[in-house]
């Protein structure tokens, strides 16, 4: 299914071709469609009404009737679940938070090697207790959350967290250290294409600011050591 | 039934090892979990392979690696070799560059865009079949309604990671609705003061 890569887009457009391996040519009656259907109109007004992802939360809440939210977050974003936390009370729920370094586990007992433990590659202190979605999935379940909200959690974490949560989770924030939790940013600008490799030379710099190098200046150079 | 806030905590002594002995701290409430969780690491193979690979990787990259660059090295410790984006269609650029650069790093990339709220809508759970139709062993979501990850979270048995949070109004940056609140802001002009001496 490459659907990212389509042109004509068909599927919205309605005119053009549909590329070979689209999902849309033999298409088969949907599953469920008189269960789901309130949900569909939900996510189309709430597309329409350009509200931020926090309200987003607040909305689906309400509509599904839904009253503990349950928040797993990173220990790095302690400050901001006290203002995410302070916003859903205030529209009326009921919470529970968990930390992801709860129980304190060791990172041997996961398997980490020693070079990794105490401090980072890249030289800043981490400690040595290992997250533990596990716990915090458990946490929550016991606690009967109706709907759970990830705040900044790791990759790998994050896909543990949803395995073992059992009521239905998403991600409010997703977590990007060296942008500062905007992990987009790497798409729009020049140092995200300079990171992968994608522009080893800036154009712009080497086209106006940089003098090319022409073959009779290397003859000039040339001659120039030979006279010494 | 005890109410757990984590947001109480003041101290975070879990960092070191410790916990509060309080009304509000897990560890003190429910000790039992953490036997259940540390058995589960310690019988199921993909867990606690997931959580190694994780824990390296934050350490390899810390502050240093943006997202994406975590998600290839994750998918390459993992040994995945097919991957899908399940993107919205207000992000096709973004995710068109983001299959591009997965697809430069050696995966066999595959990609589904979400319909729910255009004529005729698709329910959750038909992009399910047509996502699990490619055998894919890892699902990154590049920008869909909460609401919508939520649908499908409980449904979808592989792993999956959210790349980008969609938001509508703050360019995909969710977390600048709390940088940009008075409670932060009130918050952020006490602690600022101590820090740095200003009156």
């Amino acid at each position: 299914m490459p659907c990212a890569n389509c042109v004509d887009r068909t599927c919205f457009t309605g005119k053009g071709k549909m590329p070979e391996g689209c999902p849309e040519k033999n298409r088969r009656e949907s599953r469920s469609q008189e269960s789901m259907s309130g949900f569909v109109e939900f996510v189309a007004q709430t597309r329409k009404k350009h509200i931020t992802r926090i309200n987003e939360v607040i909305e689906y809440a309400r509509f599904m009737q839904m009253e503990k939210i349950g928040i797993a977050s990173c220990i790095g974003l302690h400050d901001e679940l006290r203002v995410v936390n302070k916003m859903f009370k205030k529209a009326g729920f009921h919470t529970a938070s968990v930390m992801c370094k709860t129980g304190s586990i060791d990172k041997k007992s996961v398997g980490v090697p020693s070079r990794f433990r105490m401090t980072s590659q890249t030289g800043y202190v981490i400690g040595r207790a290992a997250c533990n979605p596990v716990a915090q999935a458990m946490v929550l379940n016991r606690e009967k959350t109706d709907l759970n909200c990830i705040l900044g959690l790791c990759v790998g974490h994050d896909s543990i967290f949803m395995k073992y949560a059992e009521a239905p989770t998403a991600a409010l924030i997703a977590k990007d250290r060296s942008n500062g939790h905007n992990p987009a940013a790497v798409l729009y600008n020049f140092y995200g294409d300079n990171f992968f490799k994608r522009r080893p030379n800036p154009e712009g710099a080497f086209k106006y600011n940089v003098r090319r190098i022409r073959p009779i200046d290397i003859y000039r150079m040339i001659k120039e050591k030979m006279r010494r | 039934m005890s109410n757990i806030q984590c947001v109480s905590c003041f101290q975070q002594l879990c960092v070191g090892g410790g916990f509060q002995e309080k009304n509000y701290c897990p560890k003190n409430v429910y000790p039992e979990v953490y036997v259940d969780a540390e058995a589960a690491y310690a019988t199921d193979v993909e867990t606690r392979n997931m959580a190694r690979n994780a824990a390296i990787i934050e350490s390899r990259g810390y502050i240093v690696w943006p997202r994406l660059k975590d998600i290839i090295e994750f998918a390459k410790a993992m040994k995945y070799a097919r991957l899908t984006v399940f993107f919205c269609p207000d992000l096709w650029t973004e995710a068109k560059k983001t299959c591009r650069i997965l697809a430069e790093n050696g995966f066999t990339v595959s990609s589904r865009v979400c319909r729910v709220c255009k004529y005729p809508p698709q329910m959750p759970s038909d992009f399910i079949d047509d996502i699990m139709s490619t055998n894919p062993d890892f699902v990154i979501n590049a920008g869909l309604c909460f609401a919508q990850e939520a649908q499908i979270s409980k449904e979808l048995n592989i792993p999956a990671t959210t790349f980008i949070a969609r938001d509508g109004v703050l360019n995909n940056y969710p977390a600048a609705a709390i940088y940009c609140s008075n409670h932060w802001k009130d918050w952020a002009e006490d602690v600022y003061r101590k820090k740095f001496g200003l009156r």
